[in-house]
């Protein structure tokens, strides 16, 4: 594939912000460079099981959009490349190196008929399963990924090259070396969405100490069409969980690990799966202790009394993970406020964490003559959110999605294509000189 | 009709509770507590009553006094709102309503509390200078400076002044925490046996060996606080027994046989022994304290109100000069001996007089709680 090296837009990452905006600022004529770090477009969205409050199928979403990402012709996709420096050198006047990972995988050869992945000897913990099941060496991220091409990650592959020998396309290459980019582009969206709360910081809700605590991020993926056991078992013997109980707020407004803020998302997530387990495992219990039930958007509430009335115990308190019994299950001990304040121990056979979403800011420290000014907590601040909300503190670099704060994704949609409409209107004015 | 008092909170703030108004209430402070029991929960209910003004509520919860500060809850606050701080603040706050006539506001304020032990201190230091003796220099004999007369009427006006105070104090707190007890009625026959049974889970598990202390995560300072305890009880049980000597038992020897028997001065060696063991460990958990409040690496430590450096230092000073007379007494050194005994008794008058209003009062009241607490669980056990 031909690289020009002239963009109008770069957009630093692809999660669902980062694609929605691109599609809109490709739709509209202006050619977008979409870097993504990993091997795959789509971000968190693609590995969730459904959106909330309408349950819709979340991949069914994405997916669309990541293939319409990587076919547009205005759209040219970098994946497994990072951004390494940005150089402001005027308006509409970015210079920028790109560090294009080795895949050791011929992109244009490849076919993704994953041979390769069947082949090789070497298995290592699947990050995009959450280290729920293992995947080889040489792999393909996810059944959903775009580009489907493999990636041979050298840190672990033991070298027997039996990938090599066996692909019909003759496409693995172990002689890549990274490569760096040079491109100019007029302007800059920061799409990097969040990280997720480490629930370790927090050793009072057992995460590490007791093998059937799980993240919710983890639950997500259990229920998630492209689930790694094709059912909801949980992690230590791979029982089908009877009891569920869901601590909220984990990581969110919480000084303690300096998190004050609401992530926004949790009460939401949480309520969801919820429902979802209720069909996954029809005489599962659910309980959610939570501390608020924060239903604010449209339909928010009318889902949280639907999951109510559908049974899920929702009680009010926070839970301390006390121990893990023989059997595996979790003991957790709470005040049930709705019943006078009683201190009460229980069992459950699984506990999910609603871990909060935590600022992915370190992208702000490749911009070399211009500083991205930060929030007091570490999100990339939108300096006139009222009235433009997705500037930053620097003219033509543009904040889309989670990089800004946690919402939900149809904010996040729309946050992405305000960014994309700002960054037209910055492109017409400094660099196409159309200002009316 | 429940009547609250919407200057509660700021009062309690006032004695040390500084960022409890950030709490919102998530209830991990109890789930983490300890001590927190079915039926007695800590600490989060005292923060609802505090902040929405229920002060008979606060001041009729015997779980004030059932928690022992070992900061877990405000280590795991998620707010910092410092949950340990408002069970301390107001423990404080309940010494003064639970306090005759409202007195002990004089001891939780910082001059007021410094001007009254001054007074207190000259009224003492004039009373000694009033009823000397002459002082006996070739060895230390402690009735040349004050009568034996003296010292056993003033002893006795302050035990009876103490029990009177800590009795009527202990049936104002009682007449408080009474309706927190639990449903259920059992024959007067059960009643009877468990409070005698709660009360000697009392004596030997909290009084004497503060057992519900230990279950807090910092072992050393449990063991400082029972080193303060046992130190206070071993130089009382010296004082006494010096005291036996020098009184020849009150006349009974002359009385009895069997007495006579006994030689006089095994009592002022066990005394000297018993006083260097007991001063020992006092002057060690008293100063592990100080040290603690001066440096503040710990939750508890972090903030002293004026009442806490009072009550902690009148301690270390009573139980230093104590150890001191014995250590002059042992070099031969009289006159110091005799100026440590006047120090002595002037501190011992103040800690003693002040006792049922200040920090002091934690014991009685603690005790008279976890009572409560043990008699209501063999209650709900049957």
């Amino acid at each position: 594939m031909k690289q020009a090296n002239e963009y109008d837009v770069l957009i630093i990452g692809a999660g669902i912000a980062g694609i929605e905006a691109a599609l809109t600022l490709g739709d509209a004529g202006y050619r977008v460079l979409l870097v993504e770090k990993e091997g795959s477009i789509g971000g968190k969205m693609a590995l969730l099981s459904k959106t909330f409050p309408t349950l819709d199928c979340a991949s069914c979403i994405a997916t669309p959009k990541m293939a319409a990402a990587a076919h547009h012709p205005n759209i040219t996709l970098l994946t497994y490349s990072e951004v390494q420096e940005v150089v402001k050198n005027g308006e509409a006047d970015f210079s920028v190196k790109i560090l294009k990972k080795p895949r050791y995988v011929d992109l244009d050869a490849c076919t993704g008929c994953g041979i390769c992945e069947t082949v090789c000897p070497v298995i290592v913990s699947d990050e995009f399963q959450y280290d729920m099941r293992g995947r080889k060496a040489a792999y393909i991220p996810f059944d959903i990924a775009v580009p489907k091409k493999a990636i041979i990650d050298l840190d672990n592959c033991i070298l027997c090259g039996s990938c090599e020998r066996e692909c019909p396309a003759s496409a693995i290459d172990f002689t890549q070396e990274p490569e760096t980019l040079e491109v100019k582009v007029g302007a800059i969206i920061i799409a990097t969405g969040f990280k997720l709360f480490s629930p370790t910081l927090r050793p009072e809700f057992g995460y590490g100490r007791c093998k059937n605590v799980i993240t919710a991020m983890q639950m997500d993926r259990l229920l998630a069409p492209t689930r790694p056991y094709n059912s909801v078992l949980r992690p230590l013997d791979g029982k089908e969980p009877m009891r569920i109980a869901y601590i909220l707020c984990v990581g969110s407004r919480d000084r303690k690990v300096g998190n004050p803020y609401c992530s926004q998302i949790c009460c939401m997530y949480s309520i969801k799966q919820a429902q979802l387990i209720m069909g996954a495992l029809p005489l599962a219990d659910v309980a959610i202790f939570y501390i608020d039930i924060r239903a604010f958007g449209k339909g928010f509430e009318e889902f949280f009394n639907q999951t109510q009335a559908m049974g899920t115990m929702f009680i009010k308190g926070r839970v301390i993970v006390v121990e893990e019994d023989k059997e595996g299950n979790v003991v957790v001990k709470y005040e049930d406020m709705d019943d006078g304040g009683r201190l009460k121990e229980d069992t459950f056979d699984l506990v999910v964490l609603a871990v909060g979403a935590m600022p992915n800011s370190d992208i702000t420290k490749v911009f070399k003559n211009v500083k991205i000014e930060l929030d007091e907590v570490g999100w990339i601040k939108q300096v006139d959110p009222n009235n433009n909300p997705a500037t930053t503190s620097v003219p033509g670099i543009f904040v889309a999605g989670c990089a800004a704060g946690p919402k939900d994704i149809p904010d996040s949609i729309v946050e992405a294509d305000a960014a994309a409409a700002q960054c037209m209107a910055y492109l017409n004015e400094h660099k196409y000189g159309r200002k009316r | 009709m429940v009547r609250t008092n919407p200057n509660l909170i700021r009062e309690i703030k006032k004695l040390g509770a500084f960022d409890i108004t950030a709490c919102y209430s998530c209830g991990e402070c109890t789930a983490i507590c300890p001590l927190s029991e079915n039926n007695f929960e800590l600490p989060r209910m005292m923060i609802r009553y505090s902040i929405l003004g229920l002060e008979d509520k606060l001041l009729s919860s015997p779980q004030l006094w059932l928690c022992y500060y070992c900061g877990e809850c405000s280590e795991s606050c998620p707010r910092d709102a410092d949950p340990g701080a408002l069970m301390m603040a107001a423990r404080r706050y309940s010494i003064i309503k639970y306090s005759l006539g409202g007195i002990a506001r004089i001891f939780y304020s910082k001059i007021m509390s410094i001007v009254s032990l001054i007074v207190l201190s000259i009224i003492a230091g004039l009373g000694i200078y009033l009823f000397k003796e002459s002082l006996d220099l070739t060895r230390f004999d402690p009735f040349s400076l004050l009568s034996y007369e003296f010292i056993h009427t003033a002893g006795l006006v302050l035990a009876v002044y103490i029990a009177v105070i800590a009795l009527l104090q202990g049936i104002k707190m009682y007449n408080y925490i009474k309706h927190s007890a639990l449903e259920g009625n059992l024959p007067a026959g059960t009643k009877v046996k468990n409070l005698i049974k709660s009360f000697f889970i009392v004596l030997f598990r909290e009084a004497l060996a503060e057992q519900r202390y230990s279950k807090c995560e910092r072992q050393s300072r449990y063991v400082a606080h029972l080193a303060i305890f046992w130190g206070f009880i071993l130089l009382f049980i010296a004082t006494t027994l010096d005291y036996l000597k020098n009184s020849n038992i009150l006349g009974l020897r002359e009385s009895y046989e069997i007495l006579k028997a006994i030689d006089i001065e095994i009592f002022g060696v066990l005394a000297r022994i018993i006083g260097i063991i007991g001063g020992l460990i006092g002057v060690y958990g008293s100063i592990y304290f100080i040290y603690k409040r001066l440096i503040k690496d710990d939750v508890y430590s972090e903030y002293s109100h004026a009442s806490d450096w009072v009550f902690l230092v009148l301690i270390f000073l009573v139980i230093l000069t104590g150890f001191l007379i014995d250590i002059f007494i042992y070099t031969n050194m009289f006159l110091l001996a005799y100026a440590m005994f006047a120090a002595h008794l002037i501190f011992a008058f103040d800690l003693i007089v002040t006792a049922p209003f200040t920090k002091f009062a934690h014991f009685g009241y603690r005790l008279i709680a976890v009572w409560f607490y043990e008699y209501q669980k063999l209650k709900i056990s049957k």
